[in-house]
């Protein structure tokens, strides 16, 4: 019993990164309805900084927080002033195809400039462990899943609360309905990719902190956030956190009861997106009926 | 969600217009019996045949065909090849040749001398019939109209609704969505009026518009030329 | 429409005796580099028979995998010969692609691509668990031919040949037609008649088959093969920045665009071991951004009514306005 608690408990912390990653991703497809497939990307590059700023300057990774979600908003906001913004017009494969290649191309750069070496920050949230009556929980890992959470509530209070939000969520809704009492669609693009790196940026610094930054770490919480946002629906934040916590755990508990489990546990999403997808295309009958 | 009720039925030969303000659900109930959505609930039936779950390629080969409110031409193929497309995939059961029907469906509507044009190069009246052409080579015995006469002026208009009424003439059943209460008038053997969702009326477009209910729903603005569909606002 | 007949009459003998005599004349190295020029072709061409209907797959990689695995494990494990091997790879791939495909193919296209390389990814995490698969140690055969690559290189020509053959069947009949309108306006498609989820189907499935006999040729022809290589992401990237490059939606594009950057990629991985992807990505976005229609349609705009436009038209398979006269 003891292990399945401990096994719970580690997915649940687990699922705070989760969370923050895709609630980043649902908010960028939720306004702009484009998949932005190097969303991961921001998240490695985020890992990377954190990692830097401690190394080379010492930095502790909470103050680093601020500094990656500054940095990569201003990334963010560049790669769609640059990029996505000539695409809104073009068909849907070629946005695609765009988010792909500046995906492919982050990653690989990362891989040039940085190897593939795995690199961690090794400050003192690492090595400290709670203790909560025989369950134990990796202090980096509790404040990783406490902040993301915050995180998650300033976000909804952003958008419940402030202009900018406002104006997100009624693009969202209608683009041509915000357009027409005034909001400017395109500021709010721009806003909502910054944002949307932002969120993944802080995410990657606290990755480094509680495992490491590595050049293809990005795909992997590209496909991960995709799950999560495919189990949680298009434009639905708070599914997100559900869906969040069900593939945490449920990796976790792949991970302790199946022999090699933690390499088993990385197909998990994939089983999740199968099964939300077959559901949503209303049964496999349908197709055969005909 | 958006339509509710039974709705109504239609018979071949006949072209029934379907009238209502904005938001009614008049779009939505091309949908529906076209197959690009399916309802919640309830049932289509058409010939007898329950089809609330058929494909929409399956009710095209049945025998329903529809337009659009915007056009969608195939843009880099000729306006013979776009009609073509609708002869090869949807018009098979009739056994005449693809190359046979678009050359007749395009006559049809009066684009034959306009055949070897792209779609970029037809006005709007011309993409209009061109998608009523593409729409005819399917061989639709039920043929569904989403505002055929938008953005077309009197003159061309009134060639359309000619169109379409020998449409009838060869025994297909037609639904139209309109606007402009004299096309309604001048086109329609029936109207059904809908309103938020369901169907509030129905009958000859003399005892429609004269239907208090009818007059309410429109606010009282109806009368002859008036845009009807953007009242209520 | 006598003249591009002849042209391509012309173009196409020329062509097709280069691919014939070419063994003769050049040295190893060079056969080496020509027969992975034309696994690349095939990579492309086939990813370009999918995204015709307007459909993203990012699973080539996971397809090329899976018939690497299938070939070798039916080799290894059931004795199967070399061209029984290659079958099964096919089928093993166009089952997965069926199994895929209908669960994945009646969604927006959006769904699909997610999915597609979540495939990849994870029959890369499977094939490293499994026990029956070698695991993370990989798989190894004896050389296909004894080794001999002139053999290997007829054999991968015959399948180039074979792929070129189906991509220009398919945009010359009615299929290219309907591929041409799914992708242009699926509703349209939906409402005229065409199936449009059979059709798609139908183009995953061809297009998946043959990343999976490439596969089974690729461990042939190395004898050895590890998960991390058999399911690399580079594998989906460089086939479809080869076809995005040199001219999506048509049949010279993709494989004018594997001559391209196959030649480009040998000559990186030289200068640049690790990473040298980065310059499939940077193409890829550039080329999304300023010339969508790639390489052909630079040529095209360029060559204008020219004779080496109508030949790239042919091959090209557009439809010119009002061919009939």
């Amino acid at each position: 019993m003891e292990v399945f608690f401990q096994a719970l408990v580690n997915g649940m912390l687990r699922s705070g990164l989760y969370a923050l990653t895709s609630i980043g991703l649902a908010l960028s497809v939720g306004v702009l309805k484009i998949v932005n497939f190097a969303h991961g990307e921001f998240l490695m590059l985020g890992a990377y900084l954190g990692v830097f700023l401690f190394v080379f300057f010492g930095v502790d990774p909470l103050l680093s927080l601020p500094l990656a979600a500054l940095a990569l908003f201003a990334l963010g906001a560049a790669v769609y002033r640059c990029t996505i913004r000539h695409v809104l017009g073009a068909p849907e494969i070629n946005q695609m195809l765009l988010t792909f290649g500046i995906s492919v191309f982050i990653q690989n750069m990362a891989l040039i400039l940085w190897t593939g070496d795995p690199r961690a920050i090794n400050c003192v949230y690492r090595s400290v462990t709670l203790h909560l009556g025989g369950v134990n929980a990796g202090m980096g890992r509790f404040i990783t899943f406490t902040i993301a959470f915050l995180m998650i509530v300033v976000l909804y209070l952003v958008l419940t609360r402030t202009r900018t939000g406002k104006a997100m969520r009624a693009v969202s809704q209608s683009r041509d309905g915000a357009g027409l009492v005034g909001i400017r669609v395109q500021k709010v693009y721009l806003y909502t990719f910054g944002l949307s790196a932002a969120l993944a940026g802080m995410a990657g610094v606290m990755l480094s902190m509680v495992l490491y930054a590595q050049p293809a770490v990005g795909l992997e919480f590209t496909l991960k956030a995709f799950c999560i946002v495919v189990m949680a629906g298009l434009g639905n934040i708070g599914g997100v956190i559900w869906a969040s916590l069900l593939l945490g755990v449920a990796e976790s508990l792949v991970g302790t009861y199946l022999p090699h489990g933690s390499g088993w546990s990385e197909g998990v999403f994939f089983i999740l997106i199968l099964a939300v997808l077959v559901f949503r295309s209303r049964g496999v009958g349908q197709w055969f009926a005909q | 969600m958006a339509v509710r009720g039974q709705g109504f039925r239609i018979e071949r030969g006949e072209i029934v217009g379907l009238i209502g303000p904005n938001g009614a659900g008049k779009t939505t109930t091309f949908n529906l019996i076209s197959g690009l959505y399916y309802p919640d609930a309830g049932t289509i039936r058409f010939k007898g045949v329950d089809i609330t779950r058929r494909a929409p390629h399956v009710r095209c080969r049945m025998g329903i065909g529809r337009t659009f409110q915007i056009i969608q031409p195939f843009e880099n193929i000729s306006v013979l090849q776009n009609v073509m497309v609708g002869a090869i995939f949807g018009g098979r059961r009739s056994g005449k040749r693809p190359e046979d029907t678009a050359w007749e469906a395009c006559e049809m509507v009066g684009l034959g001398d306009r055949c070897h044009s792209m779609p970029g190069e037809l006005t709007a009246a011309g993409l209009k019939k061109m998608e009523l052409a593409r729409a005819l080579a399917t061989f639709p015995e039920l043929l569904l109209l989403d505002e055929m006469m938008e953005g077309l002026t009197p003159v061309e208009s009134a060639e359309v609704i000619n169109i379409i009424k020998k449409v009838r003439d060869s025994g297909t059943a037609v639904l139209v969505i309109e606007h402009v209460m004299r096309t309604v008038r001048d086109l329609s053997d029936r109207v059904v009026v809908m309103h938020q969702g369901g169907t509030l009326a129905e009958g000859t477009y003399g005892e429609v518009v004269s239907d208090p209910l009818v007059i309410a729903a429109y606010l009282g603005e109806e009368g002859e030329g008036d845009t009807v569909g953007h009242s209520g606002h | 429409m006598v003249r591009p007949v002849r042209s391509v009459l012309v173009f196409g003998s020329l062509a097709a005796g280069f691919l014939a005599l070419a063994p003769l004349a050049v040295d190893p190295y060079l056969l080496h580099i020509l027969i992975l020029v034309l696994m690349s072709a095939v990579m492309a061409l086939s990813w370009d028979l999918l995204v015709r209907t307007g459909q993203l797959s990012l699973a080539h990689a996971g397809f090329f995998g899976l018939g690497a695995y299938a070939s070798a494990l039916s080799c290894n494990l059931l004795g199967a010969s070399w061209w029984m091997s290659f079958i099964a790879a096919g089928m093993a791939g166009g089952a997965a692609a069926l199994a895929l495909g209908i669960i994945t193919l009646r969604l927006h296209g959006m769904y699909f691509a997610i999915a597609t390389l979540a495939f990849a990814e994870v029959l890369r995490t499977v094939t490293l668990q499994a026990k029956f698969t070698g695991g993370a140690v990989g798989v190894t055969l004896p050389a296909i031919f004894g080794g001999n690559r002139v053999e290997a290189y007829y054999l991968v020509a015959v399948i180039f040949v074979l792929c070129l053959a189906v991509s220009l069947g398919l945009q010359k009949s009615r299929w290219g037609l309907a591929f041409q309108a799914i992708r242009a306006r699926q509703a349209v498609a939906e409402v005229i008649g065409i199936d449009t989820v059979k059709t798609k189907l139908a183009a995953f499935v061809i297009s998946s088959v043959f990343p999976s006999l490439m596969g089974a040729f690729y461990i042939h022809y190395v004898t050895y093969i590890i998960p991390y290589e058999a399911f690399s992401l580079n594998t989906s990237v460089s086939a479809l920045v080869m076809s995005v490059f040199g001219g999506i939606y048509t049949t010279a594009g993709p494989v004018i665009g594997a001559v391209v950057l196959k030649i480009l990629e040998e000559y990186l991985k030289s200068a640049i071991v690790y990473g040298y992807t980065v310059i499939y990505g940077l193409i890829l976005a550039l080329v999304i951004l300023f010339m969508p229609n790639g390489l052909l349609g630079v040529i095209r705009r360029a060559a204008g009514s020219g004779r080496a436009d109508q030949i790239l038209r042919w091959f090209g398979g557009r439809k010119r306005a009002g061919v009939s006269d």
